[in-house]
């Protein structure tokens, strides 16, 4: 747990970089710090584990100031991580990871054990990686040893920096959904500084946004996307907010669980029957066996075929399906691109789960009359 | 990955022990020059032109060439008959040696021969110990005596008194005749035939002049027959060269020239010739084999110290045993110079010189070095940035002023000697190593150290293990260059008596000898290439091996 308690930086100058910020920070959490360049957001960061003073104010680890230990001590229990990584380039990967274990006077075979277990949490094979040099590995590769030397010594708080944010997006896509694993498994509580509000979505618990030093709202990404405080945060999270919260949500949580359903060998009898009972416009056809989904038919070519498997609609799952752990933002963006009204949902095996309605994706954001705007588009493209 | 894999094998079966191959080469080379260059026991330089005096015979177109005369340098130490007349002498004085050292030497008064010393008294306002070397190759000069017998120092006792001893019994004087052929020999061709069968010497004579019909060589007479018509002085003056031209020849086949003492002495000098390169040929052998060794013993290994250090090693013990072979500065300084009666310095031996000069390096050095990393911390630490102009412009100052203004300065403060000639190279070197400390440690990623602190290390951590590893390179840049400028600047120490490979340099310019100034500037120039290596293997050695691969 951190705690700012009115926390200032004045420089010399008479600049306030971070003015009266109160903030707590809980056990196991993901807390974001975001806003404009300049607003305070790493200044903040770096006054936990004191590369910068504080002015005025205290900052509380565990309800301990954070002035209590020599400095040195006290960034040896915090992971840190940055932008650009600080790889030391004369080092090999397991020494840059061994750094602070070293500092902390673990033994060596205590090392060698912790060095191969982050490389593999990571996703990095020891037996390649450990005695390469920083310069021997690409920029993604080099991020995650980043984020394996702050986990080095196994500190509950960690400081990230921009930890993803000098590599591709792609990449970048990968390193966050890994971290997030990750930290599943760790439970680290995190101060996690960005200026990519996608991010800050993606990764927080709660999201912090500065502006000028001070704190504008702190809260989870969910409430800050639908009820953002004021025009600066509304500015700040974007115009499409209503889509980034779509981003928040996992289709399995919002899907219907028990669609239309009739197997390859079913009668038309047997579908029209399932209409009936279902009272929906297409049936999804399933394997018998495995319950893959192989493709629907509509109520219209019911009536001019005797036979299920001319009358319908054969496609690859891939095609036409979402996977169930796809976000609400990916579904509508396939029904959109498709045209459909409702789209069947998928396991990782392409056996059939369930469906999504465009309507249930609607009703999921339209409750925030706020964002009129942009439910208004999702039923134009409807 | 698998055509990584690929690429490294076939590497592997390319690589070729370059290092033993390059060793077998230089020890064939060697070996070959070795053969050439013969060290003589005895004696180490030999004499220079030949004197005839010729006198008519009976036969007809006949003519007995005596040889009465070869000079020869003070260095060679023939043992002379004639003592030296001892007593006090003044200016007007005709005993041949302190003639010679009232015209050699200025100002002086009196001189005092005795068995075992010379004593001069002089009469002007130099400082005793510049006197003292002005006066010593006079003397030494003067009495034909070996020079490093002889030593010298300022009288305690009395004012303005130079005492020149020798650890010889007797101070000797005198000349000499060389000898042709050893005593009670003889050679005699009657033709022409038979002298360009004979031996070298014959047909060396018979080959240059092509009038001669019969020669007859004697331990000191030539006696020359030739063709009728041939005019006389021709054949004799013709004869004079091919002799003098023979001389320089003698070097290289000994066997072929014995030389006797003329005057009461008839001691032989024996010239037996050696391979003197059978040493460093050996040596050279055996570092071929240990490159192999080591080729085929670590060539699966990263090693990184062993193999650069071993070569440090030898390539320094190499170039050592060079320096320290005169005979071959001899045989090269006299295959640039044949003419020349001066080769080799009579003052000292290469070697010395560059011991000298790597003393003056090396002692500068471990001055510059430390002083400069130093500097180059401390204006690089956040408390001391504000010094770092300041720095800048001192060290920077220290290498605008030529050195040369340095040494002129230094002399009239603190003298002559070794030390202003450290002081003007440490201002000379003072600036390549900081620049490239504060240039190295600047260049360190800021992000890097910012990490670094983050993680918890200490500044004195983040500087010994971060800051000087990542640094090393520049830094060992700015001590090779710092170094290389000195062994370059080191010679001018010469001009305050400082010594090194300057003095030959200094003393050639000063006597005009041509060979003393290549004798100073090739070991020199060698030098700093020798200096250049080593240090770069060093830099290899001590550059963090992930700093060396390439992004």
């Amino acid at each position: 747990m951190i705690e700012f308690k009115n926390v200032v930086k004045q420089y010399p100058n008479g600049f306030r970089a971070v003015d009266n910020l109160n903030l707590l920070v809980h056990e196991g959490e993901i807390c974001v710090l975001i806003g404009p360049s300049g607003c305070g957001k790493t200044t903040s960061m770096r006054m936990i584990n004191r590369l910068i003073d504080i002015s005025s104010g205290e900052i509380l680890i565990n309800g301990q100031p954070n002035t209590e230990l020599p400095a040195e001590e006290l960034r040896r229990q915090i992971g840190y991580a940055i932008q650009q990584i600080g790889l030391l380039p004369h080092m090999t990967i397991s020494d840059n990871i061994a750094i602070v274990p070293r500092l902390l006077k673990w033994d060596e075979d205590r090392i060698r054990t912790r060095v191969d277990e982050l490389l593999d949490l990571v996703g990095l094979d020891p037996d390649i990686s450990r005695d390469k040099f920083p310069r021997q590995l690409s920029g993604g590769q080099q991020q995650r040893v980043g984020v394996a030397r702050a986990l080095g010594a196994d500190p509950p708080i960690m400081l990230m920096d921009e930890p993803f944010g000098a590599v591709d997006p792609i990449t970048r896509e990968v390193l966050q959904a890994e971290f997030l694993q990750i930290q599943e498994r760790v439970g680290k509580t995190i101060i996690f500084v960005t200026h990519d509000i996608d991010e800050a979505i993606k990764m927080g618990d709660r999201i912090a946004i500065m502006r000028d030093g001070h704190l504008v709202q702190y809260d989870t990404p969910d409430t800050i996307l639908a009820h953002p405080n004021n025009r600066f945060v509304r500015d700040f999270v974007g115009t499409d907010r209503t889509l980034k919260r779509l981003g928040l949500i996992r289709i399995k949580n919002l899907m219907d669980a028990s669609p239309p359903t009739c197997t390859l060998d079913s009668t038309v009898e047997e579908a029209k029957q399932c209409f009936v009972d279902y009272g929906a416009k297409s049936v999804f056809i399933v394997d018998k066996d495995d319950g893959t989904l192989k493709g629907w038919v509509d109520k219209e070519e019911l009536k001019t075929n005797t036979s299920l498997l001319d009358a319908m609609y054969e496609a690859h799952w891939v095609d036409i399906a979402v996977r169930q752990d796809a976000t609400a933002r990916e579904a509508l963006s396939a029904m959109v691109a498709r045209g459909f009204r409702v789209t069947p949902v998928v396991d990782r095996h392409g056996k059939l789960v369930g469906t999504i309605t465009l309507k249930a994706l609607q009703d999921l954001v339209s409750y925030d009359p706020t964002s009129t705007a942009t439910t208004e588009a999702v039923s134009n493209v409807g | 990955m698998s055509v990584d894999k690929v690429k490294r094998s076939e590497q592997k079966t390319l690589q070729i022990p370059w290092a033993a191959v390059v060793w077998l080469i230089i020890s064939a080379f060697v070996f070959v020059i070795g053969g050439y260059v013969v060290t003589l026991r005895d004696v180490e330089r030999f004499p220079g032109d030949f004197e005839l005096s010729t006198e008519p015979t009976d036969s007809e177109n006949t003519v007995k060439a005596d040889i009465v005369a070869g000079t020869f340098e003070y260095n060679v130490v023939p043992e002379l008959s004639n003592s030296v007349e001892t007593g006090t002498f003044d200016e007007t004085t005709d005993n041949p040696v302190a003639a010679n050292l009232f015209e050699n030497i200025p100002d002086i008064t009196q001189v005092t021969i005795e068995p075992q010393t010379i004593t001069i008294t002089y009469d002007n306002d130099v400082e005793p110990d510049m006197y003292i070397r002005r006066a010593q190759r006079p003397v030494i000069n003067a009495v034909l005596n070996d020079g490093a017998t002889i030593t010298s120092r300022v009288a305690s006792d009395a004012e303005k008194t130079l005492v020149f001893m020798t650890s010889d019994d007797e101070w000797r004087y005198g000349s000499y005749v060389p000898a042709l052929i050893p005593e009670g020999q003889q050679e005699v061709y009657e033709t022409r035939e038979a002298g360009e069968n004979g031996s070298e010497m014959a047909q060396f004579i018979f080959e240059r002049i092509n009038s001669l019909q019969a020669l007859t060589i004697n331990r000191d007479s030539l006696i020359v027959t030739y063709r009728e018509g041939a005019v006389e002085n021709q054949v004799i003056s013709r004869l004079q060269e091919a002799l003098n031209e023979f001389h320089p020849r003698a070097s290289l086949q000994p066997d072929l020239w014995v030389f006797t003492i003329a005057a009461s002495s008839e001691r032989i000098m024996d010239i037996i010739p050696i391979n003197t390169g059978i040493p460093l040929f050996l040596y050279t052998l055996v570092l071929a084999g240990i490159e192999f060794a080591a080729f085929f013993s670590l060539r699966n290994s990263d090693d990184k110290l062993i193999r650069p250090l071993l070569r440090v090693v030898a390539v320094f013990l190499f170039f050592w045993s060079i320096y320290g072979h005169e005979p071959l500065w001899d045989f090269t300084l006299g295959l640039i110079f044949p003419s020349s009666t001066q080769l080799v310095h009579p003052n000292a031996t290469v070697i010395e010189f560059t011991a000298q000069h790597l003393e003056l390096v090396f002692v500068s050095s471990l001055i510059t070095i430390p002083a400069g990393l130093l500097f180059g911390i401390i204006v690089t630490r956040d408390e001391f940035r504000e010094l770092l102009p300041l720095v800048n412009n001192l060290v920077n100052s220290g290498q605008t002023v030529p050195t040369i203004a340095i040494v002129a300065f230094m002399a009239p403060i603190i003298g002559f000697g070794f030390w202003p000639a450290i002081i003007a190279l440490v201002a000379y070197g003072l600036l390549p190593v900081v620049r490239n400390t504060i240039a190295g440690l600047e260049a360190v990623d800021p992000f890097i150290i910012d990490s670094a602190r983050g993680m918890g290390l200490t500044p004195s951590q983040i500087l010994f293990q971060i800051e000087l590893p990542i640094a090393s390179s520049v830094i060992m840049a700015g001590i090779r260059t710092s170094m290389i400028i000195n062994v370059g600047t080191a010679t001018l120490g010469a001009f305050v008596g400082s010594g090194g490979l300057g003095t030959p340099i200094a003393s050639g310019l000063a006597m005009t000898v041509d060979s003393f100034i290549l004798l100073g500037a090739i070991p020199a120039a060698l030098l700093a290439i020798l200096i250049d290596y080593v240090l770069g293997r060093i830099e290899f050695v001590l550059t963090p091996r992930g700093l060396q691969i390439e992004n």
